[in-house]
C-alpha cells in the first residue's frame, strides 16, 4: 500500500510541471525584467520554502528539547538536510538571476550573504550530527545547534544590511500583475507538496536508521506445545 | 549558595588555574601575534594593512579562540567524561557562565596585549574615543566566548573537534565579527558619523541573545554529554 | 558583460538562457535529491 506522502509527492510533481509551464510560456514578461523575470516563479518559492523548511527543523529541535522524543529529532534531521538542498539551489538561482539583472554573478547583498551564512551554519549542524555515535548526544547537540543557527539568521541579515547594502530592483506589489500572482501561487503549492514528500521520505530514512542502530529486541519465547 | 555566587566561584577557580600557569593566555597571545604577522606577509602592500587592521585583529582573535575553547573543557574531562562536572556542588548554569566569563576575560587580556602591537606593526593612527574602543573590545570578546564556550563542550566530546569547532563557530559569529571589525575600524578612524555606537548596539544584542540561549541549553548538553 | 537593463526600453531584453538555466537547475537538483531519497529509502528502490 502506498504511503500518504506519495500522494503529496505525485501531486507536487504534477503541480510543478504545470507551474513551470505557466511560468515559462503563459505568464507575461515582467515589466522591468522582461523574460528574465520568469525566474521569479522558481527563485522566490525556493527562497520562501528554504526558510520554511528550516522553520520545520527548528520546530523539530524545540520538540526534541521539550519532549526528548526521537521522532522530533528525526524531523530535525530530515528538515535540515532538505533545507540545505533548498539553500544550495536558492544560492545558485540567485546567482543565475543576478547575472542578467545586476550584471554580476555575486554581490554582497544582505539577502544573498545571509543565505550563504545560513547554509554554512546548517552544514555545520549536519557535520556535528556525524561526529558522534550516541543517538541522545546527537539529538541534543543537533537541537541546540539548530536553535542557535535559526535565531542567528535575522541577526546576520541585519548586520550584513548595515555592513553593505546595494540598491536592487524588488518586485513591489504594483509591478506584480494578476496572472503573475496566479502562476506564483501554483508554484508555491508545488513547492509545498514536494517539500512534504522530501521531508516525509527523509524522516522515514532517519527512523529506519535509528531502528537499525537500536539493540535488537529479544526473540519471542518459543511456544511450548504439548 | 545562589547561582550568582556559584558563577563567581567557577570564574575564580578558572582564573586561578590560568594565573598559576598562564598557558592558554600566552598560547593565544602568540597565536594572535603570529596571525598578525602572517597577514602582513600575505598582503600585497603595506597600505592595505592599515585599512584592514580592525578586521585582522578580530579574525586573529576568532581563530585563536576556536583553537582554545575546547581546551577550556579538556582539563575537566581528562579523567573521564563530562558527567564528572555533574558532581560539582554547583548548578550547571553556573558552570557555563563561570567558564564563559573566564573565556571572555582571557580573550580580553589577549586583546589588550595584542592591540598596541597591531597599532605599531600596521602603523595605525588611533584617533577615536578609547572608551568606545574598550566597550567594543569587551562586547566583542564576550560575543566570541558565549557560543565558543557552549560549542567547546560539545566538540570536546565529538570526533574531529579541531575542524568542527571553527566550522560551527564561524558562521554563527558572523554578525559579531562584522560589528566588532567595523566598529573597531570606525572608532580608530575617528568616527565623525558616530557609527561606533550602532555597531556596539549590534554587539550588545548579539550578546544578549547568545548569552541567554547558551545558558539555557547548557544544562541539557551537560546532562546528555 | 553589461547589465541587459542598460539596453534600450528599460525592460531587460532576452536573457532566456538564464531562465532555462534556472528552471533546468531546479529540476536537476529536485530530481537528484529525489533519486537519493529513493535509493536510501528503507525498502531500497521500492517506494512503499
Amino acid at each position: 500500500m502506498p504511503k500518504w506522502e506519495h500522494i503529496a509527492g505525485l501531486l507536487g510533481l504534477i503541480t510543478l510541471i504545470v507551474g513551470h509551464y505557466l511560468g515559462l510560456f503563459w505568464a507575461p514578461p515582467e515589466r522591468m525584467m522582461g523574460d528574465v523575470g520568469r525566474l521569479f516563479y522558481v527563485h522566490v518559492p525556493v527562497a520562501m520554502f528554504a526558510m520554511l523548511v528550516f522553520c520545520v527543523a527548528f520546530v523539530g529541535a524545540l520538540g526534541y528539547l521539550l519532549t526528548s522524543r526521537m521522532e522530533a529529532d528525526w524531523l530535525n534531521e530530515a528538515a535540515i538536510e532538505v533545507g540545505v538542498v533548498m539553500n544550495v539551489l536558492l544560492l545558485m538561482l540567485g546567482s543565475i538571476w543576478g547575472k542578467p539583472t545586476w550584471g554580476v554573478w555575486w554581490t554582497w547583498d544582505p539577502r544573498l550573504t545571509s543565505a550563504t551564512v545560513m547554509l554554512l551554519t546548517f552544514v555545520g549542524v549536519i557535520l556535528l550530527r556525524q561526529a558522534t555515535q550516541s543517538p541522545e548526544k546527537r539529538a541534543t547537540w543537533s537541537a541546540v545547534a539548530t536553535v542557535l543557527a535559526f535565531v542567528n539568521v535575522p541577526v546576520t541579515y541585519m548586520s550584513v544590511k548595515w555592513w553593505r547594502s546595494i540598491h536592487q530592483m524588488q518586485s513591489t506589489p504594483e509591478t506584480v500583475s494578476e496572472p503573475m500572482v496566479f502562476v506564483f501561487r501554483v508554484n508555491l503549492l508545488a513547492m509545498a507538496l514536494l517539500m512534504t514528500w522530501f521531508i516525509a521520505r527523509r524522516w522515514r530514512i532517519a527512523k529506519h536508521r535509528a531502528m537499525a542502530e537500536a539493540p535488537a529486541p529479544l526473540p519471542p519465547a518459543p511456544q511450548v506445545t504439548s | 549558595m545562589n547561582v550568582i555566587r556559584q558563577t563567581f566561584e567557577v570564574l575564580r577557580k578558572e582564573l586561578l588555574v590560568e594565573w598559576r600557569s598562564p598557558a592558554r593566555v600566552s598560547g593565544l597571545f602568540f597565536f594572535a601575534l603570529a596571525m598578525l604577522l602572517m597577514v602582513a606577509f600575505a598582503s600585497p602592500t603595506e597600505g592595505i594593512l592599515r585599512t584592514q587592521a580592525g578586521g585582522t585583529l578580530w579574525i586573529s582573535l576568532l581563530l585563536a579562540s576556536t583553537r582554545s575553547m575546547d581546551q577550556s573543557w579538556s582539563t575537566e574531562m581528562e579523567h573521564g567524561a563530562a558527567e564528572g562536572m555533574l558532581l560539582w556542588p554547583v548548578e550547571p548554569v553556573a558552570i557555563y557562565y563561570g567558564k564563559a566569563l573566564a573565556n571572555t576575560a582571557i580573550l580580553l587580556a589577549v586583546t589588550v596585549a595584542i592591540f598596541p602591537l597591531m597599532v605599531g606593526l600596521y602603523d595605525v593612527p588611533v584617533r577615536g574615543d578609547l572608551s568606545m574602543l574598550a566597550a567594543i573590545a569587551v562586547m566583542g570578546c564576550a560575543a566570541l566566548a558565549a557560543p565558543g564556550t557552549l560549542y567547546g563542550l560539545i566538540t570536546a566530546q565529538a570526533r574531529g573537534a579541531s575542524v568542527l569547532l571553527p566550522l560551527l563557530m564561524f558562521p554563527l559569529v558572523v554578525p559579531a565579527l562584522l560589528a566588532a571589525s567595523r566598529g573597531t575600524m570606525v572608532v580608530i578612524e575617528g568616527d565623525p558619523m558616530l557609527q561606533g555606537s550602532s555597531w556596539l548596539s549590534l554587539l550588545v544584542a548579539f550578546n544578549a541573545i547568545h548569552w541567554s540561549l547558551s545558558g539555557l541549553f547548557f544544562g541539557r548538553v551537560l546532562e546528555d554529554g | 558583460m553589461t547589465p541587459l537593463l542598460a539596453q534600450g526600453t528599460g525592460m531587460i531584453q532576452g536573457g532566456w538562457e538564464f531562465v532555462w538555466a534556472g528552471y533546468g537547475l531546479t529540476w536537476l537538483i529536485f530530481g537528484g535529491y529525489a533519486i537519493s531519497l529513493i535509493v536510501r529509502s528503507p525498502t531500497g528502490g521500492d517506494l512503499s
